[in-house]
């Protein structure tokens, strides 16, 4: 029972079939694919629509248009189970109920066709990831143009005051709920198997699924728009979401598939980090990356839960008439609070770790220098993460809470920036007496340290119950998690562009326009948002589209930054198609930056079981300057390998 | 692999014997540092300080102003050492960007430092918990700085009482719905009013509530923020302290106005909020009865009356469904 | 197993190679064995979070009682749905739990261990279809009060966690049909990625069954004993 797959062929033994997505040879229409996807979405919204109204037999909330909530929220699911199928996310999951457990193998040929589709390889998955979180991150960048164009006066008026609010949710929305995974996603699912050392993750169609319902939810939420859209802001608080529109539900269901994306993406990435590590990758070796995507992703298998069941909670009071968030009939709206920042003070710890981890990854390599207190920079982390879960009551110290829980909160919230600070002692130290490059992924860096400490100790006002008095719901926290959020870790996350698509793409983006990136992003996001928390101060509260005369020069230079922010951003994206499309492809090093980490140790583009064999670690990713060799052993790189010995099938799921 | 200090020895060939020591280093940043630090801390403290939101037209406002000041002092050493520092790196410690992989120069490999790292968790965690007393302090001092407090304040001021007609406070119920503010002065026969005036120097108690989803009510200029929650009581103490216009803002998102949910209010002398209250209670004479009873909350009722559950049972309600059948054996 | 492969790959003999495809392989067995056990405590932690939301929304919802209509009197749902469907859950998961301890422990018949599975994987299922069948005679108006909301939303639920059960509980029952040695291997088949992986998942579902016993315990008690 010899094996080859080097020509594309697939294992069979006692009877298992083949994987269909592992094989990249044949014909397209005879595989899964998008096109598929997209006709499975079609007619599984269909379906669902009219099973909701088959169910709903005369809810008509709007006279004559078909629609109600069952429909809407039927469709939305149909037609996501309708995408997944055509893709090819359910087979296998249908397939085990016959018995069958296909075994993963390892491809050797990656087509651009692969990177299209349902994919095991969690390098594809990665690349997918990064390109479709540049999509959603400009789209709800557009949306923010159009609020800016909206507050430039406040008296006329370029969008009725429905329109508005829905594009402020769009916003809010696209960016908190969408953006979740942009790190982990494509960075984490690309590297954090090279960096430990492993040839796979531990749940490769996990992943991948995680991946694909990425998509459905970023049209479920636009979609929103159609419906009317969603008064009630990313926050979605009742009993206004639950009064509101058909739109509401894309909302609510959108929120609902991305909670189980994150769920699913952070399960794999824990089974993977605590189970794939290769010998000599002890947990004190670990890239602080990695331990970054430890913490972000337990936060993310937690809390999320908690996150889907407010929206179903929501989506039930909307539907089936539960009273679970109405007061009249024995709800509350302080309990979708309550369950919505459960889940949302840990969220933004979800975008802020992994931020950190770019940060306190990148630095040693372009310092040359050790990870400063590389222990207690791990304590750090895994602190932030334990302390986000007894905080949120901070987003409630106006709300007419128990009285005797806000100095508590007040403590652990002024607490968790212990920890947070001990990502600028380990920068601090990393950086004393460095060797240090300014190239374009470094400048991200310390801009964005530099922009996260306004963020964070514009958080300190927030978490003082007096001084929060004055700034929650004004434009002051807008300010504040902009800072924390867009300077902090969207900076992070450009860094780890230019950082690590040489690796991914074997494409190195420009310099030149990536320092004009940086510098006019540098510039222009903070003349944008450093004026809102004067804005904020001065009695502007969010989502508002009138506002007190006296602020509309503040709000005019605030709109006019905000588009040289687009101008900025367009800078990028010529540049990153440039790079990795439109130029003609250039051999690079397989190491461009001098770094020790292992993931710079495979070749370039990765070949597709990441190392020949799994490596031997033997020192730590961060000895510069020590005399330490290389962080492993391993074999040749792209040589291809045959995976299995004689007589044994090839790598299980 | 423990933290460990490396000898500050100057790294090989390429540096000249004038390589600053650690000592030299430390002392420039810090010197810088804490120059700046005097000059900044007193600027912001005293000279921006007094002209800091939201200004203190209340004892509560005047107490949001001085700990915005207080926070703000006490951020300017923070920003100025990651400033400073970073300043003081990207001068001193930088080589070129291009420099080819092959010839990089390596940092000492300083791995941490026992003394910097303690020192740095025990100025942090006594600056945090500082402002945790401080916070508190500030909250209890001014029975609640001016938040919401719920139904069942803590920190109240002298003369609260949760019974209405022993309070010596002046008790405004602010009603939020979308998307107006209308006020109940129910020391006043509960007259209702779409205007906000408060006598100067009068402790008040702002009892905070809505009629359908979430709004908060801002009162600028006092420094009053309470949200307003449907079938809820949320209490804010405030004591205006002098002659002003109020600027109100609804400060919850609340539906399609939330926008322009705005109004003003004002802060008059004695006697003028005497004679105003006075006149509206003439002008609004036969509405008044047909208000519902003065409640902390209205909760619609069945038979389109509000009324405090607590007093008047619930009349039973009609879901339309057949009850279930008393018969054990039954499967229901 | 000792060497450490170093990786002269191109060069090495075929039994360096050979050795360090096995030493590849049995490292990755350990690993996939690992990640089903983290895997499966990772989703009883996150499905405990969920009911956790459920159960946070019956207390806070029971402790505010607003409009005094956390639960009008008489509100209960049928007896006769609520102890079938804890009858069948805990039954379900005793039946799998105890056989699979024996099968993997490498003792007991492989037909007892089919049919034990193949009757809680019924059990669930069925359970599972009485518990949404429930939902529609449940005597009282999801609206009508706190309690009803909280009801209405937990319970089905419950119900599509016991589908997920009967699923799972299918799925290795027909793996153990389909490699009929999988369930009492012997010699190498021991170690075979085959069985690595049943094995794992086995191991999993019976802390998961284990879950869904308590998860249906504590609903019973608060909907139909707490009054």
């Amino acid at each position: 029972m010899a094996t080859d797959i080097t020509a594309g062929a697939t294992v069979r033994a006692g009877g298992e079939p083949a994987d269909p997505a592992a094989t990249t040879n044949g014909s397209w229409w005879a595989h899964p694919n998008i096109a598929y996807g997209v006709v499975g979405a079609a007619a599984g919204y269909a379906l669902g629509h009219w099973f909701g109204n088959w169910l709903a037999n005369g809810f008509q909330q709007i006279q004559g248009m078909g629609q109600n909530d069952y429909a809407v929220v039927l469709g939305y699911l149909g037609g996501t189970i309708g995408w997944l199928a055509g893709i090819g996310a359910v087979t296998y999951p249908l397939l085990k109920l016959l018995g069958y457990q296909a075994t993963a193998q390892h491809e050797t040929k990656r087509s651009l066709r692969s990177y299209f589709g349902y994919t095991l390889d969690h390098k594809v998955v990665g690349v997918q990831y990064l390109a479709a979180m540049l999509v959603y991150f400009f789209v709800g960048g557009m949306f923010a143009l159009a609020i800016r164009t909206e507050l430039l006066s406040p008296t006329n008026h370029l969008l009725p005051p429905g329109k508005y609010l829905e594009v402020v949710g769009e916003h809010g929305t696209m960016m908190m709920m969408m953006m979740t995974s942009a790190v982990i996603g494509p960075f984490g699912n690309f590297f954090v198997p090279l960096m430990i050392g492993s040839r796979k993750m531990a749940y490769p169609r996990l992943e991948a699924l995680s991946f694909w319902i990425t998509p459905a939810a970023f049209v479920v939420l636009l979609s929103g728009v159609l419906l009317g859209g969603f008064p009630t802001g990313w926050t979605g608080y009742a009993p206004l979401s639950i009064e509101a529109t058909q739109g509401q539900d894309s909302y609510l269901v959108a929120f609902g598939l991305i909670t189980i994306s994150m769920i699913i993406g952070g399960f794999n990435i824990i089974a993977t980090i605590i189970n794939y590590r290769a010998p000599g990758m002890t947990w004190t070796r670990l890239p602080l990356f990695v331990w970054a995507m430890l913490v972000t992703a337990m936060l993310m298998v937690l809390a999320a839960p908690v996150l889907a069941m407010a929206g179903y909670f929501s989506i039930l009071d909307r539907t089936v008439q539960t009273a679970l968030f109405d007061v009249n009939h024995g709800g509350s709206p302080y309990l979708w609070q309550n369950l919505f920042w459960f889940f949302g003070h840990p969220e933004v710890y979800i975008l802020a770790l992994p931020g950190f981890g770019i940060a306190l990854e990148l630095l040693p390599v372009f310092a040359r220098k050790p990870a400063f207190a590389y222990r207690t920079v791990v304590a750090g982390m895994v602190g932030v993460g334990l302390l986000s879960w007894f905080v949120w009551q901070h987003h409630l110290f106006v709300s007419g809470i128990n009285p005797d829980m806000r100095p508590v909160v007040m403590l652990t919230t002024e607490l968790i920036s212990i920890p947070t600070g001990i990502v600028f002692l380990g920068a601090v130290g990393t950086l004393w007496r460095a060797k240090l490059r300014l190239t374009v992924p470094m400048l991200f860096v310390l801009g964005g340290l530099f922009n996260f400490l306004i963020g964070g100790v514009s958080g300190v006002f927030l978490s003082d119950v007096p001084t929060d008095t004055i700034a929650h719901g004004s434009f002051f926290v807008m300010a504040h998690f902009h800072y924390t959020i867009m300077g902090g870790y969207m900076f992070f996350f450009f860094g780890a562009v230019y950082y690590w698509v040489p690796k991914m793409l074997g494409r190195r983006l420009n310099t030149r326009l990536g320092k004009v990136h940086f510098w006019t992003l540098f510039v222009f996001f903070n003349s944008t948002f450093l004026p809102l928390f004067a804005v904020g101060e001065l009695g502007q509260p969010r989502r508002v589209f009138e506002y007190a005369a006296s602020l509309q020069t503040l709000n005019i230079w605030v709109s006019i930054s905000a588009y040289l922010i687009g101008l900025s951003m367009l800078v990028f994206i010529f540049n990153f198609l440039k790079s990795t499309v439109i130029d003609d492809p250039t051999p690079i090093e397989t190491n461009p930056w001098g770094s020790r980490g292992l993931e710079w140790m495979t070749s370039t583009p990765v070949s597709a079981n990441n190392f020949d064999h799994i490596p031997e670690v033997v020192s730590g990713p961060y000895d510069y300057g020590t005399g330490a060799g290389p962080m492993a052993t391993i074999g040749a790189p792209g040589a291809a390998v045959p995976v299995s010995a004689a007589g044994q099938p090839g790598e299980v799921v | 692999m423990s933290d460990e200090h490396a000898p500050a020895t100057p790294p090989a060939a390429a540096e000249t014997a004038s390589e600053p020591t650690d000592r030299q280093h430390l002392l420039r940043i810090g010197i810088i540092w804490i120059v700046l630090s005097l000059i900044a801390m007193p600027l912001v403290y005293f000279v921006w300080g007094p002209h800091f939101p939201p200004g203190n037209g209340s004892d509560q406002a005047a107490s949001q102003q001085h700990d915005n000041a207080v926070l703000a002092t006490i951020a300017v050493p923070v920003f100025l050492f990651i400033w400073v520092y970073l300043g003081y790196a990207l001068v001193n410690w930088r080589i070129r960007s291009d420099t080819p992989v092959s010839e990089l120069p390596d940092g000492p490999p300083v791995r941490g430092h026992i003394g910097f790292q303690t020192t740095w968790l025990i100025v942090t965690s006594l600056t945090v918990l500082s402002l945790f007393v401080y916070g508190t302090a500030e909250l209890v001092k001014t029975s609640g700085a001016g938040t919401g407090s719920g139904g069942a304040p803590i920190w109240t001021p002298a003369g609260y009482s949760s019974n209405l007609t022993k309070s010596k406070l002046l008790q405004v119920q602010v009603i939020g719905q979308q998307w107006r503010w209308t006020f109940r002065y129910p020391q006043y026969g509960g007259v209702e009013t779409s205007q906000l005036l408060l006598p100067v120097g009068q402790a008040v108690q702002f009892n905070v509530t809505s009629l359908d989803v979430i709004h908060s009510f801002w009162a600028i200029d006092l420094g009053v923020k309470a949200d307003a929650n449907p079938g809820n009581n949320n209490i804010a103490f405030v004591t205006p302290n002098r002659l002003q216009l109020i600027n109100i803002r609804c400060a919850e998102l609340c539906g399609i106005y939330h926008g322009s949910m705005a109004t003003n209010g004002q802060v008059v002398s004695h006697a003028d909020f005497d004679r105003w209250i006075v006149t509206q209670v003439v002008l609004h004479a036969r509405l008044i009865p047909q208000l519902p009873p003065y409640e902390d909350y209205y909760l619609p009722q069945t038979d389109g009356g509000y009324y405090d559950p607590g007093t008047n049972p619930l009349p039973p309600v009609d879901t339309g469904l057949a009850p279930p059948s008393p018969t054990p054996s039954s499967g229901q | 197993m000792a060497d450490t492969m170093a990786g002269s790959g191109a060069d090495g003999g075929a039994a360096e190679v050979g050795s360090a495809i096995e030493r590849d392989l049995s490292l990755e067995r350990a690993s996939s064995r690992g990640a089903y056990w983290t895997g499966a405590r990772l989703f009883v932690a996150l499905s405990a979070m969920a009911f956790g939301a459920g159960l946070f929304a019956y207390f806070y919802l029971h402790s505010l009682d607003n409009n005094t209509l956390w639960r009008t009197p008489g509100q209960r749902p049928s007896d006769f749905i609520s102890v079938t469907v804890l009858v069948m859950t805990l039954v379900g998961a005793a039946l799998y739990w105890w056989f699979t301890r024996q099968m993997l422990a490498g003792g007991s018949n492989s037909a007892d261990w089919r049919v034990a599975t193949g009757v809680a994987s019924a059990l669930f299922f069925v359970a599972a279809l009485i518990q949404f069948w429930g939902m529609r005679r449940t005597g009282f108006f999801p609206g009508s009060s706190g309690y009803a909301s909280v009801y209405v939303a937990l319970m089905p639920l419950f119900g599509v966690y016991c589908l997920g059960a009967a699923y799972w509980l299918e799925t290795l029952l027909a793996r153990s049909i389909r490699v009929r040695w999988v369930v009492s291997p012997e010699g190498s088949n021991l170690d075979s990625p085959q069985r690595v992986t049943f094995a794992g998942s086995a191991e999993g579902a019976k802390l998961f069954v284990a879950f869904m016993a308590l998860v249906s315990i504590v609903l019973f008690v608060l909907f139909s004993i707490v009054s």
